[in-house]
């Protein structure tokens, strides 16, 4: 259906505003084809639209033009930086971010999007001091959970796992820190470490695959085969594409075969001693 | 919105070479042993939203308006980033001062009362203001203009507001510092009283009109109370406040303008205080100095009328135990009030004076206090109109060093004055230059 059909609306932007609030994304791209001035308002409105598709890369297009013609707009620039961001194209994404904080340093939410691309480029420490300069309490959580990653990249375990802990305490983020705790108790083998956060994220996220693997690799490291068996098993079915799951789940199901042919071979010798010492006659 | 990213990062990466691991997790596998997991470290909290504002919440509003909505031509903002404002308007003391009229409910400081100067911007602000210095000392109410002007102004959508009073000869090129004069005394509790150097000169020259003014605010202040005469509405377009003061009333370069029955805030009997000349203005800033024991204070910016502007209140909560400032900011568009965002600032010591200003550019709002940013917000909505303040239960605070400025983009002071004719008509949106570089956006 075109935007035509809709009454009472004079022009193609409002028309595509209209058809967007109706969900009818795609109408409201076509009708905004129509328009017949390309002005930045129309780019912003189809790059936003393009963004909700899906169409990410059509997306980063429409908002790269505003950004050709007007280089100080810094709504099409942050735009930008999130559409690299979503393509994890990380450098240019936080070379977006940079150019929106240049013109507005006041704006956190391009200082969070650039701690992240930081991260990404295994920047840790430029993303610590990113994360340090948001002030605004709209994205002081989110802050703080960057930081941690950083401290965490940094191998800064201590801070990291404090910081991941006063988090917990506080309620934020509860899954997505103790996935970061499960990782980073596995990166220093404290293994009782693992399987408390695992379980605890098991708990919130029953499908949990990295809880899973926390309790998978406890399992291993413990030599306790069947429940490695059994992590290893769910994690196959969440996450066929885990090979690590796979090759375990391989190995440990041979371990609990070796063990119960150990046994079973042994069994039959302990029962032929016990048998012949029964069969004895009595003296 | 497809909003989700994948912020997973392999912790096992130790830098970006992959390979190697996946080497070593190859041969591991091919081995009889187990292998280790990669555990992943998510980024998932870190990932931001499209910067959207809140276009989805306005298209609805844009298919069935209100009565009295009018159609925005331009839904989707141009968003300018912040630039050195080209021009500056500063509306401070008067340069010919008015004659001195003591508030009838508030005495006037003395003249060695401490003041508050807020002249020089700080250093290294992105901002240069091309402002004089000057020195305010007291707040006065003027009422002389208002009562001249009693005729109702509405500011509609895109109606050419009458050009400003300002003497061209008087403004440099580029550079305009616009101040109060003698025929132009701002509304009640925004104005600023003379300097005492002056004051010699003002009582010599004022003191035929102090006697005017004196049988005049009684008269005036009759006007704004409750209504007591029923007719007193005809003096009126027809519509009053809730009580039954004057829906709007021009005084200078100022104009109030009244809630009436159906506008948002005519519960509170809400009123805007607007300055005219930059009624057209994209982006700006408002600075002054707020007297915190005078009551909660309240800001206006991108008002085009009654129905649509942005607001901030300030409340100062606990002076005496827990001083906490209560920074509550909200919207009005289409006649519709958003839902009040609040934000609590505890403050270690109740200053008398606090600077406050906001910075308006483009979608993005941000409130200093003190000179140090506290709160900033995004709003789409609005893309253009005037600043001021805003009063309910006719309670005024006292605002000291009014300062607005507006950026370069500001239509109004987008031409040279001498095209004052025509300084104030809406221009037709910008067209790209790359208009070619459509095939990039696709669609």
């Amino acid at each position: 259906m075109s935007a035509a059909a809709a009454p009472g609306i004079p022009n193609p932007v409002e028309a595509a505003l209209a058809l967007r609030a109706a969900g009818r994304l795609q109408d409201a791209l076509n009708a905004l084809g129509t328009a017949s001035e390309d002005t930045s308002d129309v780019y912003t409105l189809r790059g936003e639209i393009q963004f909700a598709l899906g169409r990410v890369h059509e997306a980063a297009g429409s908002y790269f033009t505003v950004v050709a013609s007007e280089p100080e707009n810094v709504l099409a620039q942050f735009n930008v930086g999130v559409c690299m961001q979503q393509l994890s194209r990380w450098s240019d994404a936080a070379l977006a971010f940079q150019r929106v904080l240049d013109m507005d340093p006041d704006r956190d939410e391009a200082r969070l999007g650039l701690g992240a691309c930081l991260l990404q480029l295994n920047r840790p420490e430029e993303a610590l001091a990113t994360f340090d300069a948001c002030w605004s309490d709209a994205v002081r959580r989110r802050a703080d959970f960057g930081k941690a990653v950083a401290l965490q990249f940094l191998r800064r375990f201590d801070e990291s796992e404090a910081a991941y802990r006063e988090m917990l305490q506080s309620g934020q983020q509860t899954e997505d820190v103790l996935t970061n705790l499960v990782a980073l108790s596995a990166e220093i083998h404290d293994w009782d470490a693992v399987q408390h956060y695992a379980s605890r994220l098991l708990e919130i996220s029953p499908h949990s695959v990295p809880a899973m693997q926390g309790l998978a690799a406890v399992a291993l490291e413990r030599g306790e085969f069947a429940a490695a068996v059994q992590h290893c098993g769910r994690i196959v079915e969440l996450a066929p594409e885990c090979m690590e799951a796979l090759h375990n789940l391989r190995f440990a199901t041979g371990q609990v075969m070796a063990a119960i042919q150990k046994r079973a071979a042994s069994q039959p010798a302990t029962k032929t001693k016990n048998s012949r010492t029964a069969s004895r006659p009595p003296h | 919105m497809a909003q989700s990213q994948t912020g997973d990062v392999d912790l096992n990466r130790g830098d970006l070479n992959h390979g190697a691991n996946d080497a070593a997790a190859t041969a591991a596998v091919l081995s009889d042993r187990a292998v280790s997991f990669r555990f992943v470290v998510t980024l998932k909290c870190l990932s931001i939203p499209l910067d959207s504002g809140q276009t989805a919440t306005e298209a609805p509003q844009a298919i069935v308006p209100s009565e009295r909505a009018r159609p925005t031509p331009v839904p989707v903002a141009p968003f300018a980033a912040p630039s050195p404002p080209a021009i500056s308007v500063v509306v401070s003391a008067p340069a010919v001062a008015p004659p001195v009229v003591p508030e009838p409910s508030r005495p006037a400081a003395p003249p060695d009362a401490p003041a508050v100067d807020i002249a020089s911007p700080a250093p290294g602000l992105p901002w240069e203001l091309a402002a004089p210095a000057f020195r305010l000392e007291t707040v006065v109410p003027t009422v002389l203009h208002a009562f001249k002007k009693p005729a109702t102004e509405d500011v509609p959508d895109g109606t050419p507001c009458p050009a400003p009073e300002t003497p061209a000869a008087t403004v440099p090129p580029m550079v305009a510092t616009v101040e109060s004069a003698t025929e132009r005394p701002s509304v009640p509790n925004l104005y600023t009283a003379p300097s005492r150097i002056r004051k010699s000169l003002i009582w010599k020259l004022g003191a035929g009109a102090l006697a005017a003014v004196a049988i005049l605010i009684p008269v005036w202040r009759q006007m704004t109370r409750p209504a007591a005469h029923p007719d007193q509405h005809a003096r009126t377009s027809g519509q009053s406040t809730p009580n039954g003061a004057p829906a709007s009333i021009q005084s200078g370069d100022w104009i109030r303008q009244a809630s009436v029955g159906g506008d948002p805030g005519f519960q509170q009997a809400r009123q805007l205080v607007l300055y005219k000349p930059g009624l057209k203005a994209t982006d700006g800033r408002i600075e002054f100095a707020w007297s915190t024991n005078s009551g909660d204070v309240g800001v206006v910016f991108r008002a085009k009328n009654l129905g649509n502007y942005y607001a901030v209140r300030l409340k100062l909560l606990n002076p005496r135990t827990t001083p906490t400032l209560d920074v509550e900011y909200f919207s009005v568009v289409r006649f519709e009030e958003s839902r009040h965002q609040e934000k609590f600032l505890m403050l270690s010591k109740v200053d008398p004076a606090l600077l406050v200003r906001i910075d308006v550019f483009g979608p993005t709002f941000t409130l200093y206090l003190q000179d140090n940013a506290v709160e900033y917000w995004t709003d789409v909505k609005l893309t253009a109109g005037g600043m001021g303040f805003f009063e309910e239960w006719n309670r005024a605070p006292q605002v000291n060093a009014v300062r607005i400025s507006f950026g370069q983009r500001s239509e109004f002071f987008g031409k040279p004055l001498g095209d004052a004719p025509e300084f104030l008509t809406r221009k037709e949106p910008s067209v790209l230059a790359r208009r070619e570089s459509r095939a990039l956006g696709g669609s």
